[in-house]
């Protein structure tokens, strides 16, 4: 994709005219040098109110990751809203989710979990296409600069080279520092300034896994989260139908950490026996059954998945959120005491 | 510059610091924590605020040292080899009129020596695979020492002594090697009981046989490797 280049008070900016393949509409616009350190190249990855774009930080001359909110991607106002006055709200409640996981980020990284990208930095500058409609919101455009990150994401891996599945305590080794890093992030945040944050992840899938030089998984994308401040929901996240539960299907709704759960279930699922949740959620609805009824069978799993693995997954994929177990830390303590005990028989095998 | 605990480091451009204690061990360049300092953006004023010390990220600093262009060095040959993820991630160079400085994120590890026997064996595997890797790049290390290995709570190794390599010229590179054998010796004695070995996967040091980078193929040899077992 090639940008348009252009002077903007006497600066270089890109336009590109179409970030998003999919939206034939869909102008992003960005300063070359972003606040005077970060040489933007090209997108790197588009979501849905989100794009990353690759770029290279000049003062250690490391190649970076820079999150940006995708002005394009505001919806037209509702009859009877003022255009300009929804297209600024819901701009302030997109910075404000941008900002939130730079602190969930923090939060990780301050708590010893590096199996999350490192939160380099987050930086404001110009935003071109808002100076004509407010040119104080116009200067401050937040960026978050991550750490880039080498390998490949677990759906590859698993397609590629694992298709029927992988070996059961492979996965949990691999997907344990993960479950951890959610069982600490569902835990209650309480802010010194007085708010507690509630934060669901919501969205663990194996496209959001990229599997290092080493074979260890860093959990991407914290832009999908929900959180709720003092049980007042703030970010609604997203979730990806097949590994997302029956609850997130139907009217927008408070989620709880076993939601979490069963997208764990969900990841393992996949992990285990090479069936990838979203063909068989596009199965669920093309055979004209409700999204809400989808679920993913334990039973399902390969005959070789141990007893015990297979049970703990079949109490994170129940259907009914008070059948599950509740959070990631009950899940993570019985990965652990499987992985223990699975270890103990490898070693007392002659 | 003051190098005291609590001192702000203001670089001008929106970036700041706050120092914080030296980091315990013996390193040939001095590491300290310190606290990066973000900044928030309020809607109602469209203005921008420091936010509050709880939501500073940890990170580490070294120096004053060495010079910016070893420094350069650094980060142009050493941390920018593909293939591993031991290095501690840079996130800010500062040349000041007391030296040069390196950030860096903090793993929040602890040194190797402090590790049980059988996570320490495991860490060497895999700095042994690193250093093959850097070899094959003509970087050998002109010292190895334990205390520039840190190890987090997942027992992943992170290596802070990219400031020991220098990349030797094609004549000398067999002699390097031979080198970094007797280094790596140095490394081993004082953390492994004494006849430890590299188990035979990962033993050969002189690597210039080893692919010059690892790919996903190599991960997945790795895990393949792991299910055999």
């Amino acid at each position: 994709m090639d940008p348009q280049s252009f002077l903007f008070r006497g600066r270089p900016f890109l336009r590109f005219p179409r970030i998003d393949p999919h939206q034939p509409d869909s102008p992003f616009v960005v300063a070359r040098i972003l606040s005077g350190r970060y040489s933007v190249s090209e997108p790197f990855a588009v979501g849905e109110t989100s794009v990353v774009l690759a770029a290279r930080d000049l003062r250690t001359d490391r190649d970076v990751l820079i999150k940006a909110v995708r002005t394009d991607a505001i919806l037209p106002a509702p009859p009877g809203v003022e255009p300009n006055a929804w297209r600024i709200e819901e701009l302030r409640r997109a910075r404000h989710g941008l900002q939130t996981e730079r602190r969930l980020l923090v939060r990780l990284r301050n708590a010893d979990i590096n199996a999350v990208p490192h939160p380099n930095d987050f930086v404001y500058d110009v935003n071109a296409d808002l100076d004509a409609i407010e040119p104080a919101m116009a200067d401050r455009e937040p960026y978050l600069v991550l750490q880039k990150l080498s390998g490949a994401t677990l759906e590859a891996v698993i397609s590629q080279e694992f298709p029927r599945g992988m070996n059961a305590l492979d996965a949990v080794r691999l997907l344990l520092p993960i479950v951890q890093a959610l069982a600490f992030l569902e835990e209650p945040w309480q802010h010194d300034a007085g708010p507690t944050w509630h934060v669901v992840y919501q969205d663990l899938k194996p496209a959001n896994l990229v599997i290092g030089p080493a074979g260890r998984a860093t959990l991407l994308d914290f832009g999908g989260c929900q959180v709720v401040v003092n049980g007042v929901p703030v970010l609604a996240g997203s979730h990806t139908s097949g590994y997302s539960p029956p609850e997130c299907h139907g009217p927008p709704r408070v989620l709880l950490p076993c939601a979490d759960v069963y997208t764990i279930g969900a990841t393992f699922f996949h992990a285990l026996s090479g069936l990838d949740p979203i063909a068989l959620f596009a199965d669920h609805v093309q055979s004209g059954r409700p999204p809400g009824e989808f679920v993913l069978d334990a039973s399902a799993l390969p005959r070789r998945t141990p007893p015990p693995l297979r049970s703990i997954l079949a109490s994170c994929l129940a259907p009914r959120p008070s059948d599950r177990l509740a959070d990631a830390r009950q899940v993570a303590n019985q990965l652990v005491a499987w992985r223990n005990s699975a270890t103990n028989d490898l070693a007392d095998t002659p | 510059m003051n190098l005291a605990p609590g001192t702000r480091l203001d670089l001008g451009d929106g970036s700041a610091y706050l120092l914080g204690e030296p980091l315990p061990g013996e390193f040939r360049l001095p590491w300290r924590r310190a606290r990066k300092l973000f900044r928030n953006y309020r809607h109602a004023d469209r203005s921008l605020f420091e936010a509050s010390a709880e939501e500073a990220l940890d990170v580490l600093i070294r120096g004053p040292g060495p010079s910016p262009q070893a420094i350069e060095f650094e980060l142009k040959q050493v941390f920018s080899i593909p293939g591993t993820d031991s290095f501690l991630e840079p996130i800010d160079v500062i040349h000041d009129d007391a030296g040069s400085f390196l950030v860096v994120a903090d793993p929040h590890a602890s040194p190797l020596r402090e590790q049980p026997l059988a996570v320490r064996a495991d860490v060497l595997g895999e700095l042994n695979a690193l250093l093959r890797l850097l070899s094959d790049y003509r970087l050998i290390p002109d010292i190895l020492d334990p205390a520039d290995i840190l190890v987090d709570r997942e027992n992943r190794p992170w290596f802070l002594g990219t400031d020991r390599f220098l990349r030797v010229e094609a004549n000398a590179f067999q002699r390097g090697l031979t080198q970094l054998s007797e280094r790596w010796d140095d490394l081993v004695q004082p953390v492994m009981p004494e006849g430890w070995k590299l188990s035979r996967a990962s033993r050969r040091i002189p690597g210039s046989q080893t692919p010059a980078r690892m790919t996903l193929r190599d991960v997945l040899r790795k895990l393949r490797r792991t299910k055999r077992q």
